[in-house]
């Protein structure tokens, strides 16, 4: 890739512009966001140079897509540019259908993040069916956004796993509690990512990867200047045992996530946080992984302009270490970020990871990357 | 000369400093304050203290009195506004309040439906609709 997959996302942008249409009571709107964003590794240090199919030092920018800088490759366009258009569709003041498609430079395909029935059974409950994203950290369902938010890309040390979205259903409740407004979500379902490339990151044989029975909550709680949100999850993973065979490994892995995430905006001031951990059990070989990952940022806002450190740590803990050997790393970066205008942004992004895993993973490396997000 | 400056530069003060006028219908009998007014235009809130339903109406954002409602009812500059939005309107949980193009208009549509909220800079014309607040 590929100037050309960059040319055809940016005339499917320039046709798409804000469109909105009423007729009778049906109505609908269209939106949309997107990222250019070019980077490269600028220098790093690694035990062995070829890591599965990559030259390294390099640096994961997306595991659920498999955008990574390389060593030696220059300027990249392709690892995080993409564009996302949205489709809502009002039947009438209840009943809606929400749909978002991705086109991302990383690979050749559209893929279909959003596309769910949301029926409002009252003022506080709304019921919701079809494919979402997994609300699982504080920024999973809008990582896409990049104008959203005010990091270059959300740190993977946290973000980074297999599946992003599930087919299944969902109930939300809404409410307000004096001066505190509060948002409670339970959803179950499923997701299959074929070929994965989470596990490309991984192994050099492609696999299916499979989160089944998801089960979820999370709780957003909001008053002023404070957010707190508490996520708990379970599913149970399993990969393809290729190229031995298309089925998948059994018994499969039970995951469960906890997590809180702690945020404070002063208006010029703001301090983000987040603290996750994910364990996996995998009872057949009496393996069990616990992975703590944790994130603080904080952030200041000079008229248009926003500087922003982040430091965030993922630490697996392994009980076998024959069976597993823990993948470890620190992620620290400086953000400036600059809007233009009230709907576009551009940022500018330097990462330092320190790779301190028990095997032969990505390296230390330090990556510059440059981006221009949009919304329409 | 030196009178026309002084007033030029009292109206220029007064022009950067005029308040927002927070506008509803005339038969509108609820009262708002400023957390109930930034609820309903956060998406948090969608109906009036008398339970009936509120609709906010913005303004487009090159119009000016646009950043400064922004800045004083939300505390937020209209890109961080936007933002705000973003992360809501590309999860599906919500949808900004509908824009018009000009303080006229809203006057125009909030004078004609009792639904509606707007605001119009303290120096607009507001006959035919009610103010309901007024932030400085």
């Amino acid at each position: 890739m590929n100037q050309h997959a960059i040319a055809v996302m940016f005339s499917v942008s320039m046709l798409l512009y804000p469109v909105s249409r009423a007729q009778g009571e049906l109505n609908y709107s269209v939106n949309g966001f997107g990222t250019v964003a070019v980077g490269k590794v600028v220098s790093g240090d690694v035990n062995n140079a070829d890591y599965v199919r990559y030259k390294c030092p390099c640096f994961i920018t997306d595991y659920n897509n498999g955008g990574i800088y390389e060593d030696d490759e220059g300027w990249r366009f392709d690892q995080e540019s993409r564009l996302g258009v949205q489709l809502n569709v009002n039947f009438n003041d209840k009943f809606s259908f929400v749909t978002q498609v991705m086109a991302r430079a990383v690979d050749s395909e559209l893929s279909l993040e959003w596309a769910y029935l949301s029926y409002q059974l009252s003022d506080k409950f709304t019921l919701q069916a079809g494919r979402k994203r997994i609300p699982l950290y504080f920024y999973s369902e809008f990582q896409d956004v990049g104008f959203a938010y005010n990091w270059l890309r959300p740190p993977q040390t946290l973000y980074g796993w297999e599946a992003s979205n599930y087919n299944g259903a969902n109930i939300r409740y809404n409410d307000n509690l004096g001066e505190w407004s509060l948002t409670a979500n339970l959803y179950a379902g499923k997701e299959t990512v074929d070929d994965a490339p989470y596990n490309d990151l991984y192994d050099v044989v492609s696999q299916d990867s499979k989160w089944d029975k998801i089960r979820g909550v999370d709780i957003e709680l909001n008053r002023d200047w404070f957010t707190a949100r508490l996520i708990y999850m379970t599913s149970e993973n399993s990969t393809t045992e290729r190229p031995d065979s298309n089925a998948f490994y059994s018994p499969p892995t039970d995951q469960t996530v906890i997590g809180l995430s702690l945020n404070a905006d002063f208006g010029d001031w703001f301090i983000l946080s987040e603290m996750n951990v994910n364990k996996r059990e995998d009872k057949a070989d009496d393996l069990t992984i616990r992975s703590p990952a944790t994130m603080l940022a904080v952030g200041y806002r000079i008229g248009s302009w926003t500087p922003f450190v982040s430091w965030s740590r993922f630490w697996d803990k392994s009980n076998n270490l024959n069976l597993y050997e823990p993948e470890r790393f620190t992620d620290a970066s400086f953000t400036l970020r600059y809007d233009l205008g009230a709907s576009s942004a551009i940022k500018a992004q330097v990462n330092r990871l320190q790779d301190k895993s028990l095997y032969d993973f990505v390296g230390d490396t330090t990556v510059f990357a440059m981006s221009y997000d949009f919304i329409f | 000369m030196k009178l026309i400056l002084i007033l030029t530069s009292l109206w220029l003060t007064a022009a950067a400093q005029a308040g927002i006028l927070i506008v509803a219908h005339p038969a509108n009998s609820n009262t708002i304050n400023a957390e109930d007014l930034k609820r309903l235009y956060t998406g948090k809130a969608s109906s009036f203290a008398s339970g009936d339903t509120a609709v906010p109406l913005n303004l487009t954002d090159d119009n000016t009195v646009r950043a400064q409602f922004d800045q004083k009812a939300l505390g937020r500059s209209s890109s961080q506004v936007k933002a705000y939005w973003s992360k809501l309107v590309f999860t599906g949980k919500g949808t900004p309040p509908k824009e018009v193009g000009s303080e006229a208009e809203i006057v125009k549509l909030v004078s004609s439906n009792p639904n509606l909220l707007g605001y119009v800079s303290s120096t607009a014309d507001t006959s035919g609709v009610k103010v309901l607040l007024s932030l400085d």
